[in-house]
C-alpha cells in the first residue's frame, strides 16, 4: 500500500462523511455561483445593451421619466443625421408587451439599422420591411416556447416568427425585434414618433466634453427633448437596476463569506474528527510533513471535486430556475474568469482551514492526540 | 540472548516527566538502563508512571528534565522522532490502535505506506510475519472483524514489521482474556529469543514476571 493508495483508500473510509462533506462544498459552491450569475447578468444587461453599439447619445421625450412612456418624432431622427458631428442616427421604438403569463420586451428596429448587426441571427432570417414579421432572443424561444414559422400576438395583431437571434444584452435574448414602420403602423399611438434616439458620433467627438457640446446643441435646436451623454443616461434611467445591482452584489458577498465560513467548519470539523488517526501515523513513525501532505491532498482532492460539483450544479441550475420563473428581463451571466477566481478563493479558504488544525495536531505529542487530551 | 555487558541499548538518566495540564509528576529522576536482548518487564499499579516511561523512550512525549540515550545517543539530539521510532522502534498498543476501514495486510504495511513506492519485498515480509503469527488466512480480512487476541496479534505483526531493535508493549495483555494474554506472552517471548530483539513490557499483572528475564518495579513515578 502506497502514498497514493492509502490516501484513496482513507478518502472512501467514511463514505457517508465524503459524501456530506462534498454535498457541503458543491452546495456553498452552487450557492455563490448563482449569486454570481446573477449579479453579473444584471451588471452586463445595460452596459451590452448601450456599450457594444458605442452608442453616445440617448434622445428622449423631455422631462419623461419613464423612457417606455417617451415620445419622440420619429422625423427628428434625419434631422439629427444632418448635424456635422453626427455618424448615425437611430429611432427606437420600445414598449412593453404581454405574451402569454408574462411581459415582453418588443422593440422596433428601421430595417437599415445597424442594430441588427450586433446581434446574431441563430435560426431563420431578418424580418423583412413591410411584413408582419418578427425576430425573437434565444430566451424567448426557450421559454415560451416558440419556433419559427409560429403565430405571435402583440399589441392585438398577429406576427410570424421568421427568426431567432442571440445578444449580448440579457434584455434582448427575451425580446422581439420587428420592423420599425410595422410597430408604428400595428399601434395608432406609436404612428410618427419613436421612443428613443440613439445616437452616434463622428469619431473626433467622441469624447466627454465634445459629446456634452453636441448634447447641449441638440437641446437648443429641439427643446421638446433631452439630449443625454448615454453613460449618464444609463446611470439615470436605471437607478433601480443599479440599485439591484449592489443589493445583488451584497448578496453575493454575504453568501461567499457564509460559504467560506461553513466551509471552514466544515473542513475543521473533519480534520478534528481524523486528530486521532494522525496521531496514530505519527506514532507508527510517519513524518509530520506526510502527515499534513496527506490532510493536504485529501483536503485539495474534496474541495476541488466539490467546487467542480457546486459550479456545474450552480451554473445549470440558475439557468432552469429562470426558465422556470418566466423571469425574461433577466438572464444570468458568466464571467468565467471571476467566478473561478472566487470559487479557487473558496477553495483555497477550505484548504487552509484544514491544514491549521492539522498543523497543530502534529507538532502536539502523538500519544495526547490520540488520547485525545 | 541477553547481555548485560557494554552499552546498553535504552538508558534515562534522572528522567522526569511532568504534566503541565495536571502538574502530575509522572517520573521523578528515573535511572534505567536496558541491554539489547533483553525481555524486560516495568510492572507498577495504575499511575506508577511505567506507561509514561515507555511514551519517553518511544519518543511520544518529551521529558520535563533528565536525558534518554538511544545506544547511546541522546534522544534530545535527534530532530525527527518520528525516524527514530521508524527506524528503531516496534510499539504494541494496548489499544491496539488499528486504522479503521484498512484490512490485516494493509494495516501491516501502514508503517510503510508513507513512501510513494512499496517494493514487493516489503509485502512478502508482511507476509512471512503473518505466517509465523498464523494470521496468513485473515490477511485480507477487515480488522473490525477480528478478536481482541487476533488485534493484538495484528499489531505484534505491524511492530515487527521494521525488524526494530527495541519493542515497546504498552499492556499488551490489558485487553485480552487469560487465554489469550498467555499467547501473546509467550509470542513475545519467542520473538526475543529467536531474534534477539530487545522487548520492554510494561504492565499491571503478576504472571508477566514468568514471562520476562526481569522485572523493574515502579511505584509513584519512581523505581523501587
Amino acid at each position: 500500500m502506497t502514498f497514493l493508495t492509502f490516501l484513496i483508500k482513507d478518502l472512501l473510509r467514511r463514505k457517508i462523511r465524503l459524501s456530506l462533506t462534498l454535498a457541503g462544498v458543491s452546495v456553498g459552491i452552487a450557492a455563490c455561483v448563482m449569486m454570481l450569475g446573477l449579479s453579473e447578468g444584471i451588471r452586463g444587461s445595460f452596459r451590452n445593451a448601450y456599450g457594444d453599439r458605442r452608442v453616445d447619445i440617448v434622445v428622449y421625450e423631455r422631462d419623461e421619466f419613464n423612457l417606455l412612456s417617451s415620445r419622440v418624432p420619429s422625423s427628428l431622427t434625419a434631422a439629427l443625421r444632418e448635424m456635422p458631428q453626427v455618424k448615425d442616427a437611430l429611432g427606437v421604438l420600445m414598449d412593453v408587451q404581454r405574451y402569454q403569463r408574462s411581459f415582453t420586451l418588443v422593440f422596433g428596429w428601421p430595417e437599415n439599422s445597424p442594430h441588427f448587426e450586433n446581434i446574431k441571427v441563430v435560426e431563420g432570417r431578418r424580418p423583412d420591411s413591410g411584413r408582419r414579421e418578427v425576430i425573437i432572443g434565444t430566451v424567448l424561444a426557450r421559454t415560451a416556447p416558440l419556433s419559427l414559422q409560429q403565430a405571435i400576438r402583440m399589441g392585438g395583431a398577429d406576427f410570424t416568427v421568421v427568426g431567432v437571434y442571440e445578444s449580448n444584452s440579457p434584455f434582448e435574448r427575451s425580446a422581439v425585434i420587428m420592423p420599425l414602420e410595422v410597430f408604428q403602423a400595428v399601434d395608432r399611438n406609436k404612428q410618427g414618433i419613436v421612443t428613443s434616439i440613439d445616437v452616434m458620433l463622428k469619431e473626433e467627438y467622441r469624447r466627454e466634453d465634445r459629446i456634452r457640446e453636441v448634447a447641449q446643441a441638440i437641446e437648443a435646436f429641439h427643446p421638446e427633448v433631452s439630449a443625454q451623454n448615454a453613460d449618464v443616461f444609463i446611470r439615470e434611467k436605471t437607478k433601480q437596476m443599479v440599485m439591484g445591482e449592489k443589493i445583488s452584489l451584497l448578496i453575493a458577498a454575504i453568501t461567499i463569506v457564509a460559504v467560506v465560513l461553513g466551509l471552514a467548519n466544515t473542513m475543521i470539523t473533519s480534520i478534528f474528527e481524523k486528530r486521532k488517526l494522525m496521531g496514530i501515523l505519527i506514532a507508527l513513525g510517519w513524518q509530520k510533513r506526510r502527515v499534513i501532505q496527506l490532510v493536504f491532498w485529501e483536503t485539495l482532492l474534496i474541495t476541488v471535486m466539490g467546487g467542480f460539483l457546486g459550479t456545474i450544479a450552480g451554473r445549470y441550475s440558475m439557468d432552469y430556475l429562470f426558465d422556470r420563473m418566466d423571469l425574461v428581463f433577466l438572464v444570468p451571466a458568466w464571467d468565467y474568469g471571476f467566478l473561478f477566481k472566487i470559487v479557487g478563493l473558496i477553495l483555497l479558504v477550505g484548504v487552509v482551514a484544514a491544514l491549521i488544525p492539522s498543523w497543530i495536531t502534529v507538532h502536539l505529542d502523538p500519544i495526547e492526540v490520540i488520547r485525545g487530551e | 540472548m541477553s547481555s548485560r555487558e557494554g552499552n546498553p541499548i535504552i538508558s534515562t538518566v534522572n528522567l522526569t516527566k511532568v504534566y503541565p495540564q495536571t502538574k502530575m509528576q509522572a517520573l521523578k529522576e528515573v535511572n534505567i538502563a536496558i541491554h539489547a536482548g533483553e525481555l524486560v518487564g516495568i510492572k507498577g499499579p495504575s499511575g506508577s508512571g511505567k506507561s509514561t516511561f515507555l511514551h519517553l523512550i518511544a519518543g511520544l512525549i518529551s521529558p520535563t528534565s533528565g536525558s534518554i540515550y538511544f545506544k547511546g545517543r541522546p534522544l534530545a539530539a535527534m530532530r525527527d522522532k518520528s525516524l527514530y521510532r521508524r527506524e528503531n522502534i516496534g510499539y504494541i498498543f494496548q489499544d491496539f490502535y488499528l486504522y479503521p476501514g484498512l484490512n490485516v495486510l494493509e494495516n501491516l504495511l501502514l508503517p510503510l505506506s508513507h513512501r510513494l513506492f512499496v517494493g514487493g519485498s516489503s509485502r512478502r515480509r508482511a507476509m512471512e510475519i503473518l505466517a509465523q503469527l498464523d494470521m496468513v488466512d485473515k490477511a485480507r480480512r477487515d480488522i473490525s472483524t477480528l478478536s481482541a487476541g487476533e488485534r493484538q496479534r495484528v499489531c505484534i505483526a505491524r511492530a515487527l514489521l521494521n525488524e526494530p531493535e527495541l519493542m515497546l508493549a504498552d499492556e499488551p495483555t490489558g485487553s485480552l482474556d487469560t487465554k489469550n494474554a498467555e499467547v501473546i506472552l509467550r509470542l513475545l517471548q519467542e520473538i526475543n529469543e529467536a531474534r534477539g530483539t530487545t522487548i520492554i513490557i510494561v504492565t499491571h499483572e503478576d504472571r508477566v514476571a514468568r514471562f520476562t528475564q526481569r522485572t523493574i518495579e515502579m511505584v509513584d513515578g519512581q523505581v523501587v
